[in-house]
């Protein structure tokens, strides 16, 4: 039986790195099997997504994240991913090694569930900024606002921590992003101050 | 026949695996450190997307 909250190999060696456990959920990239979109506002990315291809798609993984899309609408998604947080005693949740925030409902949800584990960090990249832009998320929550999306005009680049993806370390280097390739959490507010989050496409 | 385990991360072109012998100590050391509740090899591979214990059987001849 699929797990709500897993390690993938990046995660695995970023907590050793850290010290912290770090672990993620993810759902269907772009669409599910029956076509529901689970990326609303995928815009050039979906044409080279890292999860519709690879390891995300083997024939055991895709009917897990499937599975987990499945979770994700249900009455007690909240209760039962507080209860695996707390089961697996994760430090750090990655929101969406693949899949993004499909809806205002949705959000609420991980709100919920952000708020109710005050000492649990979370973290997400996110193309779905018009879904965000009216929100104030908690303190332990952090949103990267992914370049790539079909609303990347109401990014702020002066203000919001965003991901920007290029061809070459040495490119990412010369615009001044922080490289997030080698440890995922350098993404985030708590281990970069630049909300300039570079990664380089694989 | 002895019996040995090779775990891998699949989603890792460049890790190398990892081989052990005692099954119940690697899946008692992954269960206390993931908060998993896996008991066999099949529980192991069903439930963790990136990686797979295979099993590997020493034929004597």
């Amino acid at each position: 039986m699929p797990q709500l909250l897993t390690q993938n190999s990046k995660l695995r060696k970023t907590s050793k790195a850290i010290g912290l456990k770090v672990m993620n959920f993810g759902i269907p990239a772009f669409e599910d099997s029956e076509g529901r979109r689970t990326c609303p506002f995928a815009g050039s990315c979906a044409d080279f997504c890292y999860a519709q291809k690879g390891a995300y798609v083997w024939s055991n993984v895709k009917p897990a994240f499937k599975w987990r899309y499945d979770q994700t609408k249900s009455a007690t998604f909240v209760d039962d991913m507080v209860s695996e947080i707390v089961r697996k005693k994760a430090d750090m949740i990655r929101v969406h090694d693949s899949g993004d925030y499909y809806s205002n409902e949705y959000i609420d949800k991980w709100m919920a569930i952000a708020k109710a584990l005050p000492h649990v960090r979370f973290y997400s990249y996110t193309k779905s900024v018009p879904l965000f832009l009216s929100r104030v998320w908690p303190d332990n929550f952090d949103i990267i606002f992914s370049e790539g999306g079909t609303k990347d005009d109401l990014i702020d680049y002066t203000k919001h921590r965003h991901c920007r993806i290029f061809d070459s370390y040495e490119a990412m280097a010369q615009a001044d992003y922080v490289n997030a390739m080698d440890s995922d959490v350098m993404a985030t507010k708590w281990y970069n101050d630049s909300p300039n989050v570079g990664l380089v496409f694989h | 026949m002895k019996v040995f385990y090779f775990v891998v991360e699949t989603d890792d072109p460049r890790d190398e695996g990892f081989a052990f012998k005692d099954l119940d100590y690697y899946l008692n050391d992954f269960n206390n450190d993931m908060g998993t509740e896996y008991r066999n090899v099949d529980d192991f591979n069903d439930g963790e997307e990136y990686r797979q214990i295979y099993t590997i059987k020493e034929i004597n001849e």
